[in-house]
């Protein structure tokens, strides 16, 4: 596959805020996105919670994966 | 080149699944994006105008999953053309935004938490379930176990009817509705009017069903479903139905196919089935995953290249069918470390038969939950059990098993059901 058209998802780029708050993650398992600005509300995440500070408990809402199955989208 | 495997054919779908994954495995090695003629029609009367590429590696599969913006499941998701069949296919044929409207209203109840939340409820019911069974001593396990169980989860549980009958309507609308080109069903008319005629069948009681939790909500996913919105957006009634008659199909026909598979795997590899009966409790998710890759219940999903694309240094142009197959993903050896050994200790185990990015099946957890609830029932209830071999759905689609007969030592109480 060509570069231009590599399917790969792209890493959202921090703007003025930081990296942390921004960065998506990717759920190694499923596909399913983690996005900040939406948080899981249903799995008790506020939107605005950066990845990170998500508590290692917390699972994947479509598939179960453990957080430590989550990759920066990039 | 590929000419010696023909995935359009249906002799090639008629013969052993490790036979098939030889000639996916060279696809893999030597072609792994290939071009095929329009498949054979399943039925007299089905017509296949266009050919397809294969897409067999684990990470292309896994790529093209993840971005729909490429690759459209909206112009259909079947190798075969059945544009008739994808009209109430729901959100799976759609992409975004409406996809992720209509999923995000359903994702919540068949999240994995919730799931977990239901897991009595649903060991409950497979032990009412094999309570009939157990006494029997033999008999079919599709008909007495696999298709019971998914369709009772789903008509109490998600849609709360109570009633038997209007219960056995929906079950064997979903039987029907997977089984639409077997001949059993010929009477009612050509394939596609089987299918037809189930869809009506489920859709009716499907807005009956609306109506009465509209009026009497209740604590099930249908009195969510009338009442739920997502960023302002409420399912239609007709997307409702489809939504209804998606869940009737999806949820029934793949779950018991897969607990055809998992019961039957488990008796071809004594070894493996003895190990986990050695604890279950600390095997059995490990085990579901194993049982999921070496088995999918379904083989395919098929995209359209929205936009010309290279891979593998081959030109896949716009309008083109991109076919996924699963199957052949579950057994690459770039992915998994041999992996035509069945090890139910297998981790990380991150196969593709539930799919995988925004399309990545709703009922998933519901499914590996149905699965636990069986194997459970069995290795505690009917240890003894023998199956012979399987009688199998001719498709290119459903890895389907019609019948699976058995045999075990009557028992009649459940007093020692885990």
């Amino acid at each position: 596959m060509e570069a231009a058209d590599h399917v790969r998802l792209r890493r959202v780029m921090p703007s003025s805020t930081n990296a942390e708050t921004t960065t998506r993650w990717v759920c190694e398992s499923c596909g399913f996105v983690y996005d900040p600005e939406r948080g899981d509300p249903d799995g008790g995440i506020p939107p605005g919670t950066a990845f990170e500070d998500i508590p290692d408990n917390w699972s994947c809402p479509m598939c179960g994966a453990r957080k430590r199955d989550f990759v920066p989208a990039i | 080149m590929h000419e010696h495997i023909d995935l359009s054919s249906l002799e090639f779908w008629a013969r052993p699944y490790e036979d098939r994954e030889r000639a996916f495995r060279w696809l893999r090695d030597h072609e792994p994006v290939s071009w095929h003629r329009p498949p054979e029609p399943l039925a007299p009367g089905l017509e296949n105008a266009r050919g397809f590429w294969a897409i067999v590696r684990y990470e292309d599969i896994k790529e093209i999953s993840r971005n729909a913006k490429v690759f459209s499941s909206a112009e259909g998701v079947f190798l075969d053309d059945f544009p008739q069949l994808e009209t109430i296919l729901s959100f799976i044929v759609m992409d975004d935004p409406r996809h992720l409207q209509l999923r995000n209203i359903t994702q919540a109840a068949f999240s994995p938490r919730n799931i977990r939340r239901m897991e009595q409820q649903i060991d409950a019911m497979a032990t009412r379930i094999v309570d009939e069974v157990a006494p029997l001593g033999d008999g079919d396990l599709c008909e007495l176990v696999f298709k019971q169980l998914p369709g009772l989860v789903f008509a109490e549980v998600f849609v709360g009817i109570k009633d038997v009958r209007r219960r056995k309507v929906l079950i064997d609308g979903a039987e029907q509705l997977g089984a639409w080109a077997d001949p059993t069903y010929a009477h009612i008319g050509p394939p596609l009017a089987v299918f037809q005629d189930a869809a009506q069948r489920i859709m009716t009681i499907a807005y009956e069903e609306a109506d009465r939790c509209r009026r009497e909500p209740d604590d099930n996913l249908m009195s969510w479903v009338v009442q739920a919105q997502f960023e302002g957006q409420r399912m239609t009634d007709a997307e409702m139905g489809a939504f209804f008659t998606l869940l009737v199909g999806a949820s029934n026909d793949t779950s018991r196919h897969a607990m055809a598979h998992a019961v039957l795997n488990l008796q071809r590899h004594p070894d493996q089935k003895a190990l986990l009966r050695e604890d279950f409790d600390g095997r059995i998710d490990s085990a579901v995953e194993e049982l999921q890759r070496w088995s999918p219940p379904l083989m395919h999903f098929r995209r359209t290249a929205l936009r010309d694309v290279e891979l593998h240094g081959v030109s896949i142009k716009a309008g083109d069918k991109v076919v996924l197959w699963y199957c052949s993903g579950n057994r690459d050896e770039r992915a998994f470390l041999e992996p035509d050994r069945f090890d139910i200790l297998r981790s990380p185990n991150r196969h593709l038969s539930f799919g995988n990015g925004p399309h990545y099946c709703l009922g998933a957890a519901l499914g590996r939950q149905m699965i636990k609830s069986i194997l459970r029932q069995f290795t505690n209830r009917m240890p003894d059990l023998e199956v012979g071999e399987p009688t199998m759905l001719l498709s290119n689609f459903m890895n389907g098993v019609l019948s699976l007969k058995g045999s075990w030592r009557q028992r009649t109480t459940s007093a020692c059901a885990g």
